[in-house]
């Protein structure tokens, strides 16, 4: 089929809509509402309105389907009028405190403003058109429908920044099967939040943050403490970094995604103040080992009934201990690579260093919000005091170079202090879906068949399919594996098991899309495409590492004999590893 | 009767939603954290599905009512049939302030179109709706459902 747009012709298939085609082709078209993740749209926010020549209004182009003898034009006159005003309404009801607001510069709203420039705000009163106590009273009625929660220990809300784009209510039902927010009330009274506006009590996969145009959902802001942390001469600020937090960062910073950005990470983190800059994908490795054997054992112990789940995706943790406990005892004991870091900084290095943990300030820059929480569980204190003290997302790191102004593409690359800083191919790919599978594999085919990997790249498993599954062949025995991202797949598969209709020996989960790369913290905007990049950027790097398999890392060698022993030794069990908690109400 | 019995009489399906939401106001006179739970679990539907809907309606509580609340449709058609009069003169008999939460036994607020709007100006006290209201006939109903 062919159509026409702004008097071009582009040829599109059926049951498209106008927004895709126009997005195909780079036809710029402002949306508040659509998102490529968020698919069908609903045409809440009216910015994405076009002239046809089969209708007498305008139409929003998120919503229409093409058809046949379809003449579309995006800039006219009328057009453009009609989204200056529907802007201007949306500013009228909007906090727009856009110079304090931690999402300057970085809003969709701010920026259609920019574009579309409401000149005049009509629907704002100005001072003297109002009698006193008319100005009072319009703002009493406002704040008495304004929703704050920062009771949670990860995400803020203020519902004046919210233009009801709805955004969050779909991400939350349709990909992460939570549904912790809805629309509450009605008309102007209309507030997206939680029912009887508790505080929010979800898996804080924090995607909701992500797909957010303006500051209505962000994570908890917490960069003032890194701050005092830096300013107290007693603390040695100790951070580490995650695996997918190098691939992103730059955007941040006007690079495009996939832009591999680590030494710069190291150099501005130590701009900033920080003492020593340590790597999560160590951790990752020794995760990875800890995992291994733990797999290897379950298999050894006689045909496991039941899979082996990994457990590096806090908000999966918390999914699983909120809606499926039956499945607590299946999830693989070993802590999630930041928090095996954080405890090790705190016991080894600290013992190593001569110094005392609760001088250690242990900060951890994560593409993750649920981390947040992941930090302040009461079972994360294998030191005795809190092993990660802070977290920040790759957002706030961004906000406080910017606030100090730092700009990382002027300073020169720098490397990971070595103590805890060594890794292998196999711990960068941590970051997407399918990762910490084929890390595992990496290393638990080896130890099964005791023969060298030929050929590390396990493509079977590789792909960007939600649900996959695979068969891995180690000598006589079958691995049965699956791997899913986001929470939807996630129940899908446990409904699978529960039903009896799949058996797997070892699963793979990742709450956000394609895994932590498209994690609740990462620069926004965020789409499948720069996923896709990033991702793509994770393999080369992979590829081009010296070290591409977690055992063979010299760190984890040298930390195993000169403080843990062995695998799943006792002194491991007690660092390294966790317990879960039911916690169905 | 109990809540559970209520939602018995109704089958799970979602278009028997607000009527079962209406008949456990009617019983409990509020639809409660509690019972929106146990709503949302009868029906398969999210806990934030079923306060979303419970919260939509104007006629619906989602709290305890403490004090007895006079709601005046501030919808447009009623609005034209000088509604906000009707307001004023509640405000001036009832010596109270349009949503203002001061007076101890009364409140009084704008509803949002109950879809009676060839009858208007509408209000309405605990759950009954008074149609065709005029400026004088408000002194007459408040001395009647207060």
């Amino acid at each position: 089929m062919q159509i026409k747009i702004n008097n071009q012709s582009f040829e599109c298939q059926e049951e498209e809509t106008i927004l895709a085609v126009c997005k195909r082709n780079g036809i710029r078209i402002p949306t508040l509402c659509a998102h490529p993740d968020l698919l069908p749209s609903e045409g809440v926010c009216r910015m994405c309105l076009v002239e046809t020549n089969q209708a007498k209004g305008l139409v929003s182009s998120c919503t229409q389907k093409i058809c046949e003898g379809l003449e579309v034009r995006t800039e006219t006159e009328k057009v453009n009028k009609a989204r200056k005003i529907n802007l201007e309404l949306l500013w009228a009801d909007h906090a727009g405190k856009c110079a304090f607001c931690e999402k300057n510069g970085r809003c969709e709203l701010q920026n259609l403003a920019k574009e579309y420039g409401p000149d005049e705000f009509k629907f704002v009163p100005r001072r003297k058109e109002l009698k006193p106590n008319d100005e009072l009273d319009l703002l009493k009625d406002n704040w008495s429908h304004a929703v704050f929660d920062d009771a949670n220990p990860c995400l803020a809300r203020d519902s004046q920044y919210c233009v009801e784009c709805r955004r969050c209510v779909r991400v939350c039902k349709n990909i992460q099967t939570v549904e912790a927010y809805g629309l509450n009330k009605r008309s102007s009274k209309t507030n997206v939040g939680t029912p009887y506006e508790m505080p929010l009590d979800c898996i804080f996969c924090g995607q909701c943050s992500v797909v957010c145009p303006t500051a209505a959902i962000t994570e908890k802001d917490e960069t003032h403490k890194f701050e005092e942390a830096v300013a107290d001469p007693k603390k040695m600020v100790v951070v580490q970094f995650a695996p997918s937090v190098r691939f992103a960062f730059g955007e941040e910073f006007g690079q495009p995604p996939g832009t591999f950005w680590e030494g710069k990470l190291v150099a501005s983190l130590k701009e900033l103040g920080a003492d020593k800059v340590f790597d999560t994908t160590f951790a990752a490795d020794l995760t990875i080992v800890e995992e291994a054997t733990e797999l290897l054992l379950k298999i050894k112990s006689g045909k496991a009934p039941r899979p082996m789940f990994t457990s590096c995706c806090p908000s999966w943790i918390l999914f699983i201990e909120k809606y499926f406990p039956e499945f607590i005892p299946d999830i693989s004991t070993s802590k999630s690579p930041q928090q095996m870091l954080g405890a090790l900084l705190k016991t080894y290095w600290a013992e190593k260093e001569k110094i005392h943990p609760e001088n250690i300030f242990s900060v951890s820059v994560m593409p993750c919000i649920s981390k947040k929480y992941e930090a302040q569980r009461e079972e994360m204190k294998a030191s005795g005091t809190r092993d990660v003290d802070l977290v920040l997302t790759v957002r706030e790191l961004a906000r406080l170079l910017r606030k100090k102004k730092i700009d990382p593409s002027q300073l020169k690359d720098q490397n990971f202090d070595p103590a805890l800083g060594i890794s292998t191919g196999a711990g960068i790919l941590f970051g997407q879906s399918g990762g910490v599978m084929e890390a595992a594999l990496r290393t638990a085919v080896e130890k099964i068949s005791g023969k060298e990997l030929g050929k590390l790249e396990f493509e079977v498993i590789r792909g960007d399919a939600e649900y996959r599954t695979a068969e891995i062949e180690i000598g006589s025995m079958k691995l049965k594996v699956a791997i899913v991202h986001e929470i939807r797949n996630a129940r899908k598969l446990l409904e699978d098991l529960k039903a009896g209709r799949a058996d797997y020996d070892f699963v793979e989960v990742m709450s956000c899309p394609n895994g932590c790369i498209g994690g609740g913290g990462m620069p926004q905007p965020t789409s499948p495409t720069a996923r896709k990049a990033r991702i793509q950027a994770i393999f080369t790097r992979d590829k081009n590492m010296p070290l591409r398999k977690s055992h063979e890392n010299p760190a984890v060698k040298k930390i195993y004999k000169e403080f843990l022993g062995a695998p799943g030794s006792e002194k491991a069990e007690e660092l390294l590893h966790t317990g879960y908690v039911n916690r169905k109400k | 009767m109990n809540i559970q019995k209520i939602l018995l009489r109704f089958g799970p399906k979602a278009e028997n939603l607000l009527a079962a939401l209406r008949e456990i106001q009617k019983e409990n006179g509020y639809i409660g954290e509690k019972e929106s739970k146990q709503v949302a679990e009868y029906f398969g539907i999210s806990e934030a599905q079923a306060y979303s809907a419970a919260s939509f309606y104007d006629l619906l509580e989602t709290g305890k009512p403490v004090k007895k609340i006079i709601r005046v449709c501030s919808g447009g058609v009623c609005v034209s049939e000088r509604s906000l009069e009707i307001i004023r003169q509640v405000e001036r008999m009832l010596h109270i302030e349009l949503d203002n939460d001061a007076h101890p036994k009364y409140k009084l607020e704008t509803m949002s179109c109950v879809g009676r709007c060839d009858r208007g100006p509408v209000m309405e006290i605990d759950g009954k709706i008074f149609e065709g209201v005029r400026v004088e006939m408000v002194g007459e109903i408040l001395k009647d459902y207060i």
